[in-house]
């Protein structure tokens, strides 16, 4: 394992660790979510830091070069958050399909009892029982004009 | 001083009733507002049926979600004073007095209706849990202890409505507690006596508990730190 690799595994290390700290400040992340990538940063930085740990791992899985042990314990990692976001994306799409259907059919169960109030106040109006409000008389008068 | 009852309430269908007749027979006084959030069970029917305040989320976004509702759901009629109670009866409105009284005395942000405040912490699995939150508030905020931080049971002044309605990190939880006694913020305890729930399920096995202190665990010690710090 060389050093460059070290360095480099640190520097991805701190980068990913301030930049998921930072979306946090500017609330653009919950925080739930940027556990993953603290600890993400933490293996990264365990694996840079002590080589020792990465030869170990290497000869017990049976792997050839460190490096490549290395990126199979990234690609772990990202399968994992990628079979996770695929789910949560899932979800949130039922979620838009439930939310608009129940926006839509609230709206029209409203609007479906407005109508009757409206009718009703009109026919009353009509036969002179009682004044219905202005913004009332404003409403039917737009809705016959357009 | 005009004080808003929320009742977070997912699938309460079989306690619901009871806790809402409690409240408009018992202390009409206070206005409340049910949020159903997203109850797959007959919450909301239930709810309609008895001509119960309403406010009906379509669908399930979690407790942190639901209060956020209910805080903009008090922003936006003017409220000062905001009382989380649970759906499931847990906790009695004959507290709610104490709460406000303990506000009002001493001009306090938060006042968290506690089952540890003068009486000692069981010991469980579930009030483990409570203790190794207690201690991490304890120790990042320079030794300011609060007895009881899983307690529903809370009362929020003007100032928290407006950063509970709209700020996303702040969540009705225990993480929330420490960064905002960092912020200076001052939170108080009362003693209250709750009730065991009486029907229905809570929400966290163990699997969820684990993720929860987990959670609760990062932001305290870590996230915290790198929150901004609103002052005013």
């Amino acid at each position: 394992m060389s050093n460059t690799l070290r360095v480099l595994l640190l520097i991805a290390a701190v980068f990913a660790a301030v930049w998921i700290l930072q979306k946090i400040r500017k609330l653009k992340v919950k925080m739930e979510d940027a556990i993953f990538w603290v600890i993400f940063a933490g293996v990264l930085c365990l694996l840079g830091v002590f080589p020792e740990l990465t030869y170990w791992l290497t000869e017990r899985v049976g792997i050839l070069s460190p490096a490549n042990l290395i990126f199979l314990v990234m690609i772990f990692l990202l399968l994992e958050k990628v079979f996770t976001l695929s789910i949560i994306v899932s979800q949130l799409e039922e979620k838009v399909t439930v939310l608009s259907a129940e926006v839509a059919l609230r709206n029209h169960s409203a609007e479906r009892r407005l109508k009757a109030v409206e009718e009703k106040t009109q026919k009353d109006e009509e036969t002179g029982k009682i004044e219905g409000p202005e913004i009332l008389k404003e409403q039917i008068k737009t809705d016959k004009n357009r | 001083m005009k004080l808003l009852i929320i009742i977070p309430a997912y699938n309460e269908a079989e306690n619901i009733e009871r806790v809402v007749d409690n409240l408009i027979q018992n202390y009409p006084q206070y206005d409340y507002v049910v949020i159903n959030d997203g109850s797959t069970d007959d919450t909301r029917k239930v709810c309609a049926r008895r001509g119960y305040n309403l406010l009906d989320l379509p669908v399930n976004v979690g407790l942190s979600g639901a209060i956020k509702s209910g805080m903009r759901y008090a922003n936006y009629y003017g409220y000062d004073y905001v009382v989380q109670l649970d759906g499931d009866g847990q906790h009695d409105p004959q507290y709610i007095q104490s709460l406000e009284e303990e506000m009002e005395r001493t001009g306090c942000d938060i006042v968290i209706g506690s089952r540890f405040k003068t009486e000692r912490k069981p010991i469980n699995s579930r009030m483990i849990g409570s203790q190794i939150l207690t201690t991490a508030i304890w120790l990042t905020t320079r030794g300011k202890y609060i007895g009881d931080v899983t307690s529903g049971m809370r009362l929020f002044n003007k100032r928290m409505i407006k950063r509970f309605g709209y700020d996303m990190h702040y969540s009705p939880e225990p993480d929330t507690l420490a960064y905002l006694l960092n912020c200076g913020v001052d939170i108080r305890e009362v003693q209250v006596t709750m009730y065991e729930r009486i029907a229905g399920v809570s929400y966290l096995d163990f699997k969820g508990s684990a993720w929860y202190m987990m959670k609760m665990l990062f932001s305290i010690m870590l996230f915290q730190w790198f929150r901004k710090r609103l002052k005013e």
